[in-house]
């Protein structure tokens, strides 16, 4: 199905979210921070990168950001940004994304947010860091 | 403006135009009793100078000698009392220059000559015009002396209106007005909109009670304020256990073949760890709260505290086998306490050590006794606490930058500890350079002097501290 980079600092979260995305197709690589994330783009660019935010080391806003300015072809990876913050939403928008899903979700909203953004396919543009 | 100096200058104000009207109104009243005084005397005056010029006309038509005598005896008296009457020498020169006339006609008429003269008549005629204008010259004086002291009433009446009049308007302007406003301002504040502030103004006691209650309500707001963080700050750690397991959910559905059993199994134990994680995290924030809202309850024994460290220890290795403990014992460590919340302070104290310093390192656990006092000391090896981070450890939702990916708990540890040992009346600090390693130091009082049953509850009121960053 598609090539996966999924990346959080929670061993049950991120090993769960892994074994359910293979069982469903995919191929997923997993990181624990924003730097292995970046190792794992830069292994091979994927089509979708799903990230928590609050992580250690890196996490994934400044991720997406590194992504995004150092312009390396990462950028035009689509990115779904995951945590239970409660504002979250506004998060998201300061990345320029619009996918993200707020802690707890059940298996199919994943699924259907992660078809959502294969499909449609929209990177991050973070509009700070827009001229 | 201060209230107590404008009362006090309305007071001394409104106080010296009354005592001018009543000044004024003496002097008036004195000046008006002189004058009807003077008036009464030249009316008597002008009186009985008329009556002895009837007096000479009278004596004229008496016919009897007897009749005469008479009369000229009454003459006597007329101008005796009129002389009598007199104030000044000119006035009593005016009868006195009478007197020889009346003598003259009263000696004529015994030798039958009856007849008035002339002279005499208009003699008595001038004594009476002078005296009729000297009354009308008092009554003119009276009539002056009437309308002065209307005028000075009625100046005095409006000035103390006026008076009246700007001390209700200062007052309501400098007392009623902002204190209508505070109050409306409170009642708002109080329904529950904290943006409400109280203006300041008016005297300067009502500017003191106005900023005073805007310093606890910018108290209030900060309080709740980080009250609402707080428990965003809870929520958002809940929700990650409870992610993992929602999502675990997506293993059993309709249109797919069961895990393995094998699978199933790894699955059961991540859901069981993530709910004892989320009981953790919940056991924490209701210890907490129980902790602040209401009050601990102390059920006091007494033990070992060094028996109650090696336990915690024990535990410790076998649960951080990549950590190496060492627990040193000094002195006797026995003392009366609640057991189970200073064993609570040893595995958040060891607890934290373990989580913020490498594997590999040593944790280093003290427990030493002296006279009436003990203290547990817990050193780690990690990489020591930022002076920013000193000031502020204690506070509740506190985390320090991990070693390890992941920071268990919600930050509540430390300052459950702290609120134990002070409901012990102990107290923790840290200790730590810049440097390496840092260690938390925490004292206790024995409290074995008077000792007595073995676990009556004590109950410490919450101490002032909020949940708010200080």
């Amino acid at each position: 199905m598609a090539s996966i980079v999924l990346i959080d600092d929670d061993d049950d979260m991120r090993e769960t979210m892994a074994d359910l995305l293979s069982i469903e197709g995919h191929e997923v690589r997993t990181a624990r921070n924003g730097v292995e994330g970046l190792q794992a783009l830069d292994d091979r660019f994927p089509q979708l990168v799903l990230t928590d935010v609050e992580m250690p080391v890196l996490d994934g806003c400044a991720m997406v950001y590194r992504m995004f300015v150092e312009n390396l072809g990462r950028e035009n990876v689509p990115v779904i940004v995951i945590s239970g913050a409660a504002d979250l939403g506004l998060i998201a928008r300061a990345l320029g994304t619009p996918y993200y899903l707020v802690k707890p979700f059940p298996l199919e909203k994943l699924t259907a947010t992660i078809d959502r953004a294969l499909t449609e396919a929209i990177p991050a543009r973070p509009p700070s860091l827009l001229g | 403006m201060q209230l107590r100096r404008t009362l006090t200058l309305a007071a001394v104000g409104l106080g010296l135009i009354t005592l001018t009207a009543c000044v004024a109104l003496v002097l008036s009243t004195t000046l008006l009793r002189r004058t009807a005084d003077n008036l009464d005397r030249a009316h008597q005056v002008a009186r009985l100078a008329s009556s002895l010029a009837h007096q000479s006309i009278r004596f004229e038509l008496e016919t009897t000698s007897m009749g005469r005598s008479l009369s000229e005896a009454q003459g006597r008296v007329l101008l005796a009392r009129a002389i009598g009457l007199t104030r000044s020498p000119d006035e009593r020169q005016v009868f006195e220059n009478l007197r020889p006339q009346l003598e003259r006609h009263w000696r004529s008429a015994a030798n039958g000559d009856v007849r008035l003269a002339p002279d005499l008549v208009s003699a008595l005629v001038r004594v009476d015009d002078l005296f009729s204008a000297k009354a009308d010259a008092e009554s003119r004086r009276a009539r002056t002396i009437d309308m002065m002291a209307n005028v000075i009433g009625v100046g005095i009446a409006l000035l103390l209106a006026a008076g009246v009049v700007f001390f209700l308007w200062t007052i309501n302007q400098f007392v009623f007005r902002p204190v209508k406003l505070l109050a409306s301002s409170v009642d708002r504040f109080a329904a529950g909109d904290m943006t409400v502030r109280v203006p300041v103004g008016g005297a300067e006691e009502i500017r003191r009670i106005a900023i005073a209650q805007n310093t606890m309500a910018d108290a209030l707001a900060r309080t709740r304020e980080d009250q609402l963080r707080y428990v965003a700050t809870v929520i958002h750690d809940l929700r990650n256990p409870l992610a993992a397991v929602q999502l675990a959910v997506g293993y059993v559905t309709p249109n797919r073949p069961l895990p393995s059993e094998e699978r199933l199994r790894e699955i059961f134990g991540m859901i069981g760890r993530q709910l004892r994680r989320l009981n953790s995290l919940v056991g924490d924030v209701l210890n907490a709260v129980q902790i602040e809202a209401g009050h601990i309850v102390l059920r006091k024994t007494t033990f070992d505290l060094g028996e109650l460290a090696q336990e915690a220890v024990s535990l410790f290795r076998s649960m951080s086998p990549y950590h190496r403990f060492d627990l040193s014992r000094r002195g006797s460590t026995t003392l009366r306490a609640d057991a189970t919340r200073l064993e609570q302070v040893l595995n958040n104290l060891i607890g934290n050590a373990v989580k913020y310093s490498p594997q590999g390192s040593l944790v280093h656990v003290t427990v030493g006794g002296e006279d009436d006092s003990l203290f547990i000391a817990v050193s780690d090896e990690g990489p020591g606490i930022s002076p920013t981070l000193r000031r502020q450890i204690f506070r509740p939702f506190t985390r320090g930058p991990s070693e390890h990916e992941e920071v268990e708990g919600i930050g509540l540890g430390l300052y459950v500890s702290k609120r134990i040992l002070e409901a012990h009346g102990g107290s923790i600090e840290v200790l730590s350079s810049d440097g390496p390693g840092a260690t938390f130091q925490a004292t206790l009082p024995r409290g074995l002097v008077g000792a007595a049953a073995e676990t009556e509850p004590v109950v410490h009121p919450p101490s002032r501290e909020q949940w708010s960053p200080a």
